[in-house]
């Protein structure tokens, strides 16, 4: 079975996949626990880029205004 | 932050060696504000926090002497690992002088005064201080990841999770393909995973 790189399934999530590739990969998903578990480390990815980002504009805020 | 050092302030303070003023003061008071904050302290107490803290923790009585943000260069400490983890210590010293703050103020208000709101018991205090401490870790973290990864993976990662701009406009903008962004993206939350377990375990 052909496994998607992160870089593909990013594309996918993203709606950057053709409709056939998307129709393809939507059914990859379904049936393989290693690309389903890939496509969680990208969902948690984002939660820890939200954070980094929120994070980052805190300190700026602070550094930038309050001295 | 411009302090383009070779080795991080965490590991500088860590392995006892020489820290600046400023290189620490630009650090670390985002955070002593943050507890500050935290502690429901007031602007003017916020300020005096962080000289307090300061004080402390380079062991000079600066309060008076100096603008706080153009500390002589030569103003700088080196912390004794025998104390235990930076962490603990700064936290502890923190707390205390926002404690001793808060107190002061306490003493000058009328006994009329019911406004004043109460300072965090120690389980609300542990609870926000980890939240506090884990943006600040984060944010050294983003700024260590600059120096471990290609200039171009870093620039693709700030523009494309940090500054939102669309994969396309930032694939453009570098001349690479899209998927490259979102290599650059992946490379860097590995990196920036590991930056931030050395910052922790240490």
């Amino acid at each position: 079975m052909k496994h998607y790189t992160k870089e593909e399934l990013e594309l996918f999530r993203n709606g950057k996949m053709s409709l056939l590739s998307r129709i393809s990969c939507s059914g990859h998903l379904k049936n393989c626990p290693a690309c389903a578990g890939l496509m969680e480390e990208l969902a948690e990815d984002d939660k820890f880029v939200a954070d980094l980002r929120s994070s980052v504009q805190t300190f700026q805020e602070l550094s930038e205004t309050e001295s | 932050m411009a302090f383009t050092t070779r080795k991080s302030l965490l590991a500088k303070v860590r392995s006892g060696d020489e820290v600046a003023w400023a290189e620490f003061y630009a650090t670390y008071k985002p955070l002593i504000l943050l507890i500050g904050d935290d502690h429901g302290l007031t602007y003017d107490e916020k300020q005096e926090l962080i000289q307090k803290v300061m004080c402390e923790i380079f062991q000079k009585d600066i309060i008076g002497k100096y603008d706080p943000d153009n500390i002589p260069e030569d103003v700088v400490f080196k912390y004794d690992p025998a104390k235990g983890r930076f962490k603990h210590f700064f936290r502890k010293i923190v707390r205390n002088q926002a404690i001793k703050i808060y107190h002061k103020r306490k003493d000058h208000l009328s006994i009329d005064d019911e406004n004043l709101p109460p300072i965090p018991t120690e389980d609300q205090w542990n609870a926000s201080w980890d939240e506090e401490w884990k943006k600040h870790i984060l944010n050294m973290a983003l700024t260590e990841l600059r120096g471990r990864v290609k200039p171009e993976t870093f620039v693709a990662f700030e523009m494309y999770a940090m500054h939102r701009k669309t994969v396309e406009e930032v694939a453009e903008f570098l001349n690479i393909s899209v998927s490259s962004v979102y290599t650059a993206k992946s490379r860097c939350i590995t990196a920036l995973k590991e930056i931030i377990k050395e910052l922790e375990d240490k």
